[in-house]
């Protein structure tokens, strides 16, 4: 697992402060200089930030050794950078600790949103095109932050896919006018996936200028709002009404609205309108902007404007999912504390040894406890997954 | 899904007196503008907790996974519990309530080079503290050294000269600290030794400074 960065090597460093590593590094740079000028003490910050981030951005197998097929070259630390990339496994050395790197899982669930995303909107076979992109890039990516996967040919993309691809057909592809029977062959789906995912306006996939022809990747950057306006609509949708929502889209779309301008735009009563926008406002997602007629800003002489702040509503929404979280949290612990007896029953040890020792009515308590916590569990995870769209991607 | 929210809300709320008992704001938002004339209802009620859609198989299984993860940490020494208080009375089901040992935290091997300095010498005695120095910059002594290296350079004269004007250069440097070991010119700026007076007095008036 350490190979593929599924574990970091946790050095000693990692454990002292960053400012404590910085201001080391500045004493370090210091000693050289016996008086110092206002340009020279500038010089010595810069080094020491350059050498303290070189300190961490070590992208060295630390804690690994070779096996020992050369015993003349093996040293316990080695650093990789030497170009010694082929997959020669190397084995762990015993005496440095290893942590989860987060980063790496992150960047799975998160592909796996993608692809889910991708299967929903078109089809299986899209996703699977978008699987295939994310396994080509999957070793060079670092960060979540990034905006595009490394790029790819159709070539590279029509290699990774399963061969059963070409008999499916769920693609209607413009026949080539000579050969009227011709099935379209693996290079031709892929192409015509490609520029399908191209052509969609949740941006699955962009060209990519300047390394050459064809090369198509990711394009993470507009896939990131797409989703959040996405969970966004479906939740307005799901709470407020499909007609709330419609406004909702309506001035995200259009930027700022007068009431009127909604209410034609919307297809709705100009009561309802009303109602509305005031339960959206009290919700938070929607504000208000005055634009003054008159010299005097009073209220009855100016326009009034409805609008749409994105980020502020994600953060209301990141607020709101977090709390649904700590009610189902504080609902299970809730409900164990119910069933306190019963649990201390399951904790005996004959109990443990032999399960038939609990008369039926236990039992079957006991499933209903099980089904109950794991419902709990599941909808955590779930709204877990809506956290991971909303701040981590 | 405001039910969490509801007991801080009514405790809040109950205990202000006077003017202006302050209601939490989420509790109108999520309940409707009529919610606070109802009657409070449970915060837990005992219904079927509602699901949209039943957990998947993926999801059975990370749950299943995720079990197992959360009673191996219990079982860790990491998870600091209080221990039960003694026994009353010996009953029979004792027996079988036998609470498994844990591991101690102190019996954890670990690398002390991990810890922040402060902690190490509490895990292990034998490991003192590390006392830091303050920087000795000692700035009379580099520019002893600077102006020693000067002269040194000009050797032509002889080296009684050189040993005289080093000592002249000694005693102006001493003179010159004097003064310049203070950072404020409070001796320049503000002192007057009313040297400079005029020492008569103009009709016996007082002086107002």
């Amino acid at each position: 697992m350490a190979n593929d960065r599924y574990l970091i090597p946790v050095l000693p460093e990692h454990s002292r402060s960053v400012v404590d590593r910085l201001l080391e590094a500045e004493e370090r740079e210091t000693e050289k200089y016996t008086i110092t000028t206002a340009k020279e003490l500038l010089a010595i910050k810069q080094a020491a930030i350059a050498s303290v981030e070189a300190e961490l951005n070590v992208d060295e197998m630390v804690g690994m050794k070779r096996k020992a097929a050369d015993p003349l070259n093996a040293q316990t630390k080695k650093f990789a950078m030497d170009g010694s990339r082929k997959q020669e496994l190397k084995e762990v050395d015993e005496h440095v600790f290893f942590v989860v790197n987060y980063e790496k899982y992150n960047m799975i669930f998160r592909n796996e949103l993608v692809v889910d995303f991708a299967t929903d909107r078109i089809n299986r076979t899209a996703g699977q095109v978008v699987k295939a992109f994310f396994e080509h890039g999957k070793n060079s990516m670092k960060a979540l932050h990034e905006d595009d996967t490394p790029s790819a040919t159709p070539l590279h993309i029509a290699n990774l896919l399963p061969a059963d691809l070409v008999e499916r057909g769920d693609i209607v592809l413009q026949h080539d006018s000579m050969n009227q029977h011709h099935k379209p062959g693996m290079q031709d789906i892929v192409r015509g996936y490609i520029t399908l995912l191209q052509t969609d306006t949740a941006g699955f996939v962009k060209t990519k200028d300047g390394a050459g022809a064809n090369q198509y990747t990711i394009n993470l950057g507009k896939l990131r709002k797409t989703m959040k306006r996405r969970v966004l609509e479906s939740l307005l949708s799901e709470r407020l009404g499909v007609a709330t929502c419609r406004i909702a889209r309506i001035l995200m779309e259009k930027g700022k609205l007068d009431e009127n301008q909604v209410q034609k735009l919307a297809m709705l009563p100009p009561k309802d309108t009303r109602e509305k926008l005031a339960q959206l406002t009290l919700h938070g997602f929607v504000d208000i902007q005055e634009v003054p007629k008159s010299a005097d800003r009073a209220p009855g002489r100016s326009f009034h404007l409805w609008y749409v702040h994105q980020e502020k509503c994600y953060k209301e929404l990141l607020t709101d999912v977090y709390r649904t979280i700590t009610n189902l949290q504080q609902r299970k612990k809730h409900e164990l504390s119910l069933r306190r007896a019963l649990l201390e029953k399951l904790e005996r040890e004959d109990v443990k040894a032999n399960m038939d020792l609990l008369n039926d009515h236990d039992k079957a308590n006991l499933e209903y406890m099980n089904k109950l916590l794991e419902r709990l569990e599941t909808s955590k995870s779930r709204l877990d997954l809506m956290l991971l769209i909303l701040r981590d991607f | 899904m405001s039910r969490g929210g509801f007991r801080g809300g009514g405790g809040g709320g109950a205990n202000r007196t006077g003017a202006g008992a302050l209601i939490s704001f989420d509790l109108l938002r999520d309940g409707g503008i009529n919610s606070l004339f109802k009657e409070q209802s449970d915060i837990f009620p005992d219904i079927d907790i509602p699901m949209p859609r039943k957990p998947t198989s993926t999801e059975h299984e990370r749950w299943m996974l995720r079990k197992r993860f959360l009673d191996q940490i219990r079982d860790t020494p990491f998870y600091l519990t209080v221990p039960p208080p003694p026994k009353d009375i010996e009953r029979y089901s004792d027996k079988y309530k036998v609470v498994k040992k844990k591991r101690h935290l102190r019996d954890i091997q670990t690398d002390l080079d991990m810890f922040p300095e402060e902690l190490q010498s509490i895990v292990d005695p034998s490991k003192g503290k590390k006392k830091r120095r303050t920087g000795d910059v000692d700035a009379f002594g580099q520019i002893e050294a600077l102006l020693a290296n000067a002269t040194e350079e000009k050797d032509e004269d002889g080296e009684e000269k050189q040993g005289s004007d080093v000592e002249l250069d000694d005693d102006e440097n001493f003179d010159d600290e004097e003064d310049m070991v203070d950072d404020n010119d409070y001796g320049q700026n503000y002192f007057d030794n009313g040297e400079d007076d005029d020492v008569d007095d103009d009709d016996g008036e007082a002086d107002y400074y």
